[in-house]
């Protein structure tokens, strides 16, 4: 196996480490999240290039320390480099396992008319413009009375779906 | 009230056609028990269509409201705190308890401006900075200088792309004074939904004018000392921002500024569509999108409702004759680039603040030393609380 070959394998590794961390706030992989963009791997040097779900998000921080120990943890003794991309994440960017995830633990994407997570009810209502968190929007379901929150909602108005009822 | 019903053979039937239905209540039934009273409520509400969820309950186990449960079902949205002038009651009447005699409860509005002296080091109030000064190497403080300089980015900005990075950095200002006076705010509600907006948008100005920074070639140490080590008389913020107090003025001032930064997002945007800090001033602007929304709700509720009209109307009329500044980057003020921003943000202040604008027709430049109270008090707190963290954690 020549140099070139090594780097690549190492490269997806760690690439797979990192996808592996997990969101501070919902349990997901950060690859899942779309949060991960890329790994690349130069000399000694790592550069981990991340994506926030909205601008605001808090937990870059966290987010970035997770990180950076993993790479450590995988990696000894190389240089690490986070770089975040602001603007860069999309609602698209979640893979479909994610999107399972994330409707397993009560949350939908943002990018296509909202569903319940947990009827599949479409009859919803948004519960308000902001949610707990900056990257999520509170929803209602009337089929089953459950409440949810769609996430990825950048620019609420270009990305959120209307849906019947409107918004409260 | 409230009571539980004695028709042991009575049972209630829920029914859902399908799951993009609702589940809702389809009749009642008589059984002697509860297994037949499923398959008899399948046959009699099941039998036309495909169900996807059936619900059979005995009406004996349910709790129900009496013909005299007007006032407890009565719908909630007539309380007082989810009325538009609630947030300025509340905080007339706690000034008027705070300067009673009698008065035990002290005020948790903003501090005085007497209380909040501007630092010993600014500089006179009329000194006005030069077009360049928004350089980062030109306004440091003694610990800024310490650090490397930024890499600016006004090159890679193309025609006007040097006034535009200048005007940037002047919003990035305002937004971090809206963002900490909005954080001020979350606990000032017991409306949660107001409580988790104005968080939210006092969030996310900071994350804009740290983002704005980013973008401009500023690393984390730069950009805090930018924010934190910056003497008060050195910042050229709006003179709209003195008017971050009552919440009319604060809900004036957040749209004025949603507005200016939608506003140079898409003069942005549209000059160097190309550039790789494309998306993040995308985002910025989507993000300032929802708020200026949401303050254009707030300001309509507050024109509306009679108890805070006048106020209201006071209060937006002084923020906007202020924030005349909000494009006067240049002493000279009124480039064409800053002719034509204005006139795009006068329109969009006009088009979601409603009538009662007094925006001047050309901009005005901005001064240093402005800023007020809303500035002192806001970065005195940043600097008192950072001061109180362990060594190291912010340098």
């Amino acid at each position: 196996m020549n140099a070139d070959q090594l780097t690549d394998q190492l490269t997806d590794q760690l690439t797979h480490v990192v996808a592996g961390v997990r969101d501070p706030e919902i349990d997901i992989g950060l690859g899942d999240l779309g949060v991960l963009r890329s790994v690349s791997l130069t000399g000694d040097r790592i550069q981990v290039h991340l994506a926030p779900t909205r601008l605001g998000c808090p937990a870059l921080g966290e987010i970035t320390r997770r990180v950076r120990s993993a790479v450590a943890d995988a990696a000894p003794g190389r240089g690490i480099e986070i770089v975040w991309e602001r603007g860069a994440w999309q609602p698209a960017s979640v893979t479909a396992a994610g999107r399972d995830a994330l409707r397993d633990a009560g949350y939908r994407v943002a990018g296509a008319p909202p569903r319940c997570p947990y009827c599949g009810c479409d009859d919803v209502a948004r519960a308000g413009r902001f949610g707990g968190a900056v990257c999520k929007v509170p929803y209602d379901c009337r089929g089953c009375g459950s409440p949810f929150d769609v996430i990825g909602t950048a620019g609420c108005t270009v990305t959120l779906h209307s849906v019947r009822g409107g918004s409260r | 009230m409230p009571h539980v019903p004695t028709d042991p053979d009575v049972y209630e039937v829920f029914a859902q056609n399908g799951l993009g239905k609702t589940l809702g209540h389809v009749g009642s039934i008589v059984s002697p028990c509860p297994d037949a009273a499923w398959h008899l409520a399948k046959e009699t509400y099941g039998r036309r269509d495909d169900l996807a969820t059936l619900w059979v309950v005995r009406r004996a186990d349910m709790t129900v409201s009496g013909g005299d449960d007007g006032d407890l079902l009565a719908a909630k949205t007539r309380m007082p705190h989810r009325q538009p002038g609630f947030p300025t009651a509340r905080r007339r009447d706690r000034s008027a308890a705070a300067s009673s005699p009698a008065a035990v409860i002290l005020p948790t509005a903003a501090v005085p401006p007497a209380a909040v002296a501007p630092p010993a080091t600014a500089p006179p109030a009329t000194a006005a900075l030069p077009a360049t000064a928004a350089s980062p190497a030109t306004v440091a403080p003694p610990r800024f200088r310490d650090s490397a300089p930024p890499e600016r980015r006004d090159d890679a900005r193309g025609a006007g792309g040097s006034e535009l990075s200048d005007l940037w950095l002047l919003l990035a200002d305002d937004l971090f004074v809206l963002g900490n006076r909005l954080g001020e705010r979350i606990v000032d509600y017991i409306d949660l939904e107001e409580s988790l907006a104005v968080g939210s948008i006092g969030q996310e100005a900071l994350a804009h004018a740290g983002t704005i920074l980013v973008l401009s070639g500023f690393d984390q140490p730069a950009a805090d000392a930018w924010f934190f080590d910056r003497p008060q008389g050195r910042w050229r913020v709006s003179r709209a921002i003195e008017r971050l107090t009552d919440w009319p003025s604060t809900v004036a001032c957040g749209l004025v500024i949603a507005a200016a930064v939608t506003v140079l997002a898409e003069r942005t945007v549209a000059v160097e569509p190309g550039e790789g800090w494309l998306p993040a001033i995308t985002a910025v602007r989507d993000e300032q999108l929802v708020h200026l929304d949401h303050w254009r709700r707030w300001a309509r509720a507050l024109a509306a409702f009679p108890e805070t009209r006048a106020e209201f109307a006071r209060a937006y009329a002084e923020v906007t004759e202020r924030a005349g500044d909000m494009f006067g980057a240049r002493p000279q003020g009124g480039s064409a680039l800053a002719v034509t921003l204005h006139e795009r943000f006068a329109a969009l202040v006009g088009e979601n603040g409603g009538p009662g604008s007094r925006m001047p027709d050309r901009p005005l430049a901005r001064t240093a030393g402005v800023g007020g109270s809303a500035l002192a008090y806001c970065l005195s707190r940043g600097r008192m609380v950072r001061d109180d963290y362990a060594p190291g954690v912010f340098q």
